[in-house]
């Protein structure tokens, strides 16, 4: 099973070149095995009619000899039976010649016999009996010598007169006349020579011998004989003696050749008895090779028809199966292929040619099929991209930034009708679609000559090089905007046109430069805050005894003492320098005051209805004031003392410019977030509280609203208000606020608008007033370690807390307070942020902190870096004071931090 | 396509290739001389497989038939010590009736000598036979050897080449010529005869011996008073017997073959006057038939015949007869059979050439006659054998025995010898000692 499958594999895995060279190889060889065997079989037949041929000769031969000896025989024995009768000589010319003419013959037949049996063309049988033929060749010959040999002796037995038997009568006659009265004797003894002449036994003879014998005794002892005549008849008797014993001798010679005829007649029988019969045999097996030879080409040929039929048909079956019917196969599979039917050839799991063509084919197919199903899929990829393409060009034609014109030329390019337009154009030329569509560019932009884009077009048309208008400025009744054209020719003939509008880019320029302004501004006034914050913090040490001794002196001063005037405007000068100074370090450090939620609407309301406020408004009495509080105003995340001095500054500055005589607005309102004016006051989108005070005072210069922020810039102002600092302050305020100012100042007068980012609104009540009271101020005897380098400062702050019930230690320098500290412990630390030399106020806290962890602090500054100020109060301060304080500020903090 | 041309470029390439190896393989091959045959008289060849035939002549009707049975029983024997193969072929004999008559020689020879693949004829038993098949067989170039041709005229008579010598022909049988000069010592000399008779049938081994028993009874004083013969077939042999009697003769030599010899002697015993006259035949009448067909008329008769040794491997050889045969050897001339026969085997080996080519044999004739001529000193199973330049290779040495007991059978006559006569013409005496 396994060998079949094995070759079956092995015949599968030959090429159909082999198959069709072993299939006709096959046929050949069958048509060489006919071939051969139709040679071999004439060739065998013809080597059977040479058998039969040769045979047939050999056996006629055979016959001949055997005739012609069984004739020579014949002849023969006529003579010796008939030469006594015909005589000797009549005897040979009628037998003996004859016989010997006849065996010549046989002779010279057995030679040719004898040649023919030894041609190479004779069977291997026949060839053999050479020997036969030899044999009867030398008895043939023998039988010629022997018959000449008996005719001899016969011829020397029986010739007349010189024959044994004549010369035997005449001693016997003569015998017969010298015996005489013997005579009785004499017959006796030729009776027994007649006996022996009929019988040739010798024993007559013999008998004849002694007879003689008596005789010779008689007649020698015989009276009656003469010696003469008894000499006669012995010497007649000695000559018969002989002459018999020769005769005798001659017969046995003669019968032995008698007997040797009979040995060679039965010789000579046997051999051609032999010898026809193996010619017979010869001829018929040769009969039988023909017959066999015949029936045996005819099987071979049958066989080999029958075979060839096979492979015939096996070839036909080859070429119709293995070929013409896989070719129609493959033929129909490719017609298939061909309608777009990818029908695969039947897989054979043959190797040959087509085989082979066949997995090429089903491979073709499948490849193609593949490609164009990959087509296909291609085709409806590319028709979904290029819908998509197409949708995203459309879109990108319908959404495009840009605007797109499409123009076809009119009257040989010397107008362009509007073919279409994207919404972009639509937009950027404040046109409508369906009603531009087809009319002349000229008719729809009549400008479009005079600014040279016109001229543009025509070029781009003749020449299809690509030209680009720059920006411009398109402005009419409806549009004023910056346009920018791109022209560009298409394959087709139309011009395309890409107008980008520049007009945002000409905003954001314009905005850019504003903001570029306003860094500037802002650069300049940190530069000022800096310089004025240094100012601040020498001043703040200077003032804090000028304000705080005066205030510690006059509770101990008569109401009557002169020295209360005197330390009263040393107070006030104090006061209105701190004020100053405070203004100065919110120009300098911004707002560093916790934040709450409130509504600016209380507080300008608020701020209004001030005392001091009252007295102003009192004092400018010509003034028309007016005041529209939006009622649905959002709340905004404020340090109240800081937004209070934003309105007061702005009323003194607004006050300042009617110059008593004028209005003032002072409106509140919400703005939303995509608002231009925001966006270009550099704010970000979002929710924002206006607060605008609106004078109509005098028309501010470009030159003076672009320094009105800087400190101390308009000395008018600044004399009028006292400080100088009041719109720097503002605008401070402001900023820290995250919000911005806007001056916007005309003929008809000026309008300040604060913008303030909005909060969710809440009712948040109003600061308390600070109570005059005291009492629950106070300490009991906690011990408290004044640090500040400044040894003024910290003897005040020693001597206030000591005012209020408290132990103070002063220390100069933040080490002297670290080494007071590991020796002693204080409930609280009334700790300055910039200690020079030495380590700064967060450095000794932290330091304090190691010493005794959790250490109570207030951080005091007059020029504070909210950085350090921060961290010092994340790692747990209690609280800030600033510096200059009053003794009620620093007593109300102290009493919070304590307890 | 160019699968296929290359296909076929590549059976073509293929056949070149092997039509090339066949030629170079041709054009290398051992080119080895075609065996010459140089003998004078041509050689044998004897095909691979093919047998050795050697043509067996011998006397196989009449009442002859015995010895000729006994000599191919001889040879067979010979041949069957030789495991049936000599020089590695089987031997074919070819076994031919001669009916010990001349022109039965002839004619058997005639069938031996047809084909000539025979390589020598062994045989023949009598010797008139042999004269006509030794003359054959000479000119036909083969070698002949007899073991049981004893008459003088086949090699030598007196020294020189006998009458029908022929070259090529041998025997292990030995020349009779001295059985009739023992036979004329003794008559003469032993029994005091001086008038004798001889009487042959014609045949020159009859002719042989009477003729060298007158001579050498002549020679001695004695008196050949009658010199007679008989036909072949004769049975009345009274008036031969009454010419013995008119003769006067005291002692008839009468060595013929049965039946005539047995006709002599029963005819003899009839005839009262044949009462004193000594009757002695030769060898040829030494055949259990014979005496079983005359019984006690046989007692008182003598025989010439050669002397056999006695030894133990002729016992063996008689035991292997019997056993082969189921009976005991008629005669002794089966041992010079066997002699003949070995000798020709050994003589073929020694002559034979193997043709290493073909595998074939070749057997030169002339070659293996220089090989029997060649013969010294071979030791045969009835003595030494020496052959001489007229093919005679037995020593002659003959005996005369006496019947005295015809119930003794062949054994007790062989043993009853009164005479031995050797071959330097020397006398012993029944006790072996020289007169």
């Amino acid at each position: 099973m396994v060998l079949g499958n094995k070759t079956n594999t092995l015949w599968q895995d030959k090429s159909l070149a082999f198959k069709s060279s072993l299939w006709l190889g096959l046929l050949v060889g069958f048509m060489t095995v006919v071939a051969i065997t139709g040679y071999l079989s004439l060739r065998s037949v013809r080597m059977a009619d040479n058998a039969i041929a040769i045979s047939t000769e050999i056996q006629r031969m055979v016959l001949e000899m055997d005739g012609g000896m069984a004739k020579a025989r014949h002849l023969h024995a006529k003579f010796f039976l008939y030469y006594p009768r015909i005589g000797l000589r009549a005897a040979h010319e009628q037998y003996a010649q004859p016989s010997i003419r006849r065996t010549a013959e046989v002779l010279s037949i057995s030679k040719a016999l004898k040649e023919m049996i030894s041609r190479p063309e004779v069977s291997e049988t026949i060839f053999k009996s050479r020997i036969d033929v030899n044999l009867y060749l030398s008895s043939a010959k023998r039988f010629a010598d022997t018959s000449i040999e008996s005719v001899e002796l016969v011829t020397r037995l029986a010739a007349p007169e010189k024959g044994l038997y004549a010369r035997l009568n005449l001693l016997l006659s003569e015998l017969k006349i010298q015996v005489g009265e013997f005579l009785a004797l004499y017959h006796e003894m030729e009776s027994f020579v007649q006996q022996y002449r009929v019988t040739h036994e010798r024993f007559l003879m013999q008998s004849a011998f002694n007879v003689e014998f008596k005789l010779r005794q008689i007649v020698k002892n015989s009276p009656l004989l003469s010696q003469q005549r008894k000499d006669d008849i012995i010497s007649i008797m000695d000559q018969i003696n002989p002459l018999a014993k020769e005769i005798m001798d001659v017969d046995v010679a003669i019968h032995a050749r008698f007997n040797d005829f009979v040995l060679q007649e039965r010789n000579a029988g046997i051999i051609s008895e032999k010898l026809v019969a193996l010619a017979k045999s010869e001829v018929q097996k040769s009969q039988e090779r023909i017959t066999n030879t015949h029936w045996l080409a005819n099987l071979i040929l049958m066989i080999i028809t029958f075979a060839g039929l096979i492979v015939a048909v096996i070839i036909s079956h080859l070429i119709t199966v293995k070929i013409t019917h896989r070719i129609l196969q493959l033929t129909k599979s490719a017609e298939s292929v061909r309608k777009g039917n990818f029908e695969l050839v039947e897989p054979e799991g043959v190797n040959d040619e087509i085989g082979q063509l066949n997995r090429t084919f089903n491979f073709m197919a499948l490849r193609i099929k593949e490609l164009v199903e990959n087509l296909e899929n291609t085709v409806a990829q590319r028709n979904k991209d290029l819908a998509i393409s197409e949708k995203r060009f459309h879109e990108l034609f319908e959404h495009s930034s840009s605007g797109i014109a499409i123009y076809e030329a009119v009257d040989g390019g010397k107008d362009f009708e509007l073919k279409e337009i994207n919404p972009a154009m639509e937009k950027i030329q404040g046109l409508q679609r369906h009603k531009v569509l087809g009319q002349r560019v000229t008719r729809l932009f009549p400008s479009i000559v005079e600014d040279g884009l016109f001229e543009i077009f025509q070029e781009v048309w003749h020449t299809g090089k690509t030209a680009d208008h720059p920006v411009g400025c398109y402005c009419n009744a409806q549009v004023q905007s910056w346009h920018e054209n791109q022209i560009y020719k298409l394959p087709g003939g139309d011009l395309v046109t890409v107008c980008n509008d520049k007009t945002l880019e000409k905003q954001a320029e314009t905005q850019k430069e504003i903001m570029e302004q306003q860094l500037r501004q802002g650069r300049k006034m940190e530069a000022i805050g800096r310089m004025a914050g240094g100012v601040a913090h020498e001043l703040n040490n200077v003032l804090a005894p000028v304000v705080g001794y005066p205030e510690l002196l006059l509770p101990e001063l008569s109401e009557e003492s002169d020295l209360r005037a005197p330390l009263m405007s040393i107070r006030q000068s104090g006061r209105r320098a701190t004020k100053i100074v405070a203004d100065l370090l919110i120009v300098a450090t911004g707002v560093a005051d916790t934040r709450k939620e409130l509504d600016l609407n209380t507080i300008v309301k608020s701020q209004l209805d001030a005392l001091e406020n009252r007295e102003l408004l009192a004092l400018h009495g010509k003034i028309e004031w007016q005041m529209r509080l939006d009622p649905q105003l959002l709340n905004i995340s404020c340090s109240l003392i800081h937004i209070e001095k934003c309105i007061m500054n702005l009323l003194v500055n607004a006050i300042d410019a009617v110059d008593g005589n004028g209005r003032i607005l002072l409106t509140t309102t919400n703005c939303a977030q995509d608002e231009t004016d925001l966006l270009a006051e550099g704010l970000p989108a979002g929710e924002y509280v206006v607060f605008r005070i609106s004078d109509s005072g005098g028309e501010i210069s470009a030159n003076d609203l672009e320094r009105i922020f800087e400190p101390f810039y308009i000395k008018k102002i600044m004399a009028k208000s006292g400080t100088g600092l009041g719109l720097a302050v503002t605008w401070n305020i402001v900023k820290e606020h995250g919000g911005s100012i806007r001056v916007e100042s005309g003929p008809k007068g000026s309008t300040f608008s604060l913008y303030f980012p909005a909060v969710v609104k809440k009712e948040v009540p109003l600061a308390e007033n600070p109570t005059s009271a005291t009492d629950h101020l106070m300490g009991h005897g906690e011990h408290i370690l004044v640090v500040d380098d400044d040894t003024q400062v910290s003897g005040l702050a020693g001597n206030i807390l000591e005012r209020f019930g408290y132990h103070a230690h002063c220390v100069n320098s933040g080490e002297a307070a670290l080494d007071y500290l590991r020796e002693n412990t204080v409930d609280l630390v009334l700790l300055d942020m910039l200690m020079d030399p030495g380590i700064t106020g967060r450095q000794t806290y932290e330091a304090m902190l190691k010493i005794h962890p959790g250490q109570k602090a207030v951080v005091a500054s007059g020029f504070s870096e909210s950085e350090d100020i921060e961290k010092t109060l994340a790692m747990g301060a209690g609280g800030f004071i600033k510096k200059p304080y009053g003794i009620n500020e620093l007593a109300r903090i102290v009493k919070a931090c304590m307890t | 396509m160019s699968s296929l041309c290359h296909y076929y470029k590549n059976k073509t390439a293929l056949i070149l290739l092997f039509f090339l190896l066949a030629v170079i393989a041709w054009a290398c091959r051992q080119h080895t001389p075609k065996f010459q045959c140089e003998d004078s008289l041509e050689c044998v060849r004897v095909a691979p497989g093919d047998p050795l035939k050697i043509g067996v002549l011998q006397a196989l009707t009449g009442d002859v038939a015995s010895i000729g049975k006994g000599q191919i029983r001889g040879i067979e024997l010979a041949l069957d010590d030789l495991d049936g193969k000599v020089a590695g072929h089987t031997v074919f004999l070819q076994i031919e009736n001669t009916d010990c008559t001349e022109e039965g020689g002839a004619n058997a020879a005639l069938k031996i000598l047809a084909d000539p693949d025979h390589i020598a004829i062994l045989g023949t038993t009598c010797s008139g036979a042999a004269a006509a098949v030794s003359k054959a067989m000479s000119e036909a170039g083969l070698t002949m050897v007899s073991g049981n041709n004893s008459a003088s005229f086949l090699t030598a008579v007196s020294g020189r080449k006998g009458s029908c010598w022929q070259a090529g022909y041998f025997r292990t049988a030995p020349n009779e010529e001295n059985a009739g000069k023992a036979a004329a010592v003794y008559a003469f000399n032993i029994l005091g005869v001086r008038k004798a008779a001889v009487m042959n049938d014609g045949d020159i081994y009859t002719r042989g011996l009477t003729e060298s028993f007158m001579k050498m009874f002549q020679d001695l004083g004695g008196n050949v008073v009658l010199d007679t013969s008989v036909n072949k077939g004769d049975q009345q042999m009274q008036p031969v017997l009454t010419a013995v009697l008119d003769s006067h003769a005291q002692f008839l030599f009468f060595p013929l073959f049965q039946p005539e010899g047995n006709h002599i002697l029963l005819q003899a015993r009839e005839m009262p006057d044949f009462e004193n006259i000594v009757l002695m035949s030769g060898g040829a009448l030494i055949d259990a038939s014979f005496l079983e067909a005359v019984g006690e008329k046989s007692k008182g008769m003598y025989f010439v015949a050669p002397s056999h040794p006695q030894t133990p491997a002729i016992d063996a050889l008689s035991q292997k007869y019997i056993k082969r045969y189921n009976v005991p050897p008629d005669t002794f001339y089966y041992v010079t059979a066997y002699d003949a026969a070995t000798l020709l085997f050994k003589s073929i080996e020694k002559t034979a050439i193997h043709d290493h080519q073909s595998g074939a044999l070749y057997i030169g004739r002339q070659a293996l006659r220089d090989i029997f001529y060649k013969t010294m000193h071979f030791k045969g199973m009835s003595g030494i054998l020496t052959c001489d330049a007229f093919g005679d290779c037995a020593q002659p040495w003959f005996k005369v025995l006496r019947m005295d007991d015809p119930l003794g059978g062949i054994n007790g006559l062989q043993s009853n010898v009164e005479f031995t006569y050797t071959s330097m013409g020397q006398e012993i005496s029944p006790d072996g000692s020289r007169k």
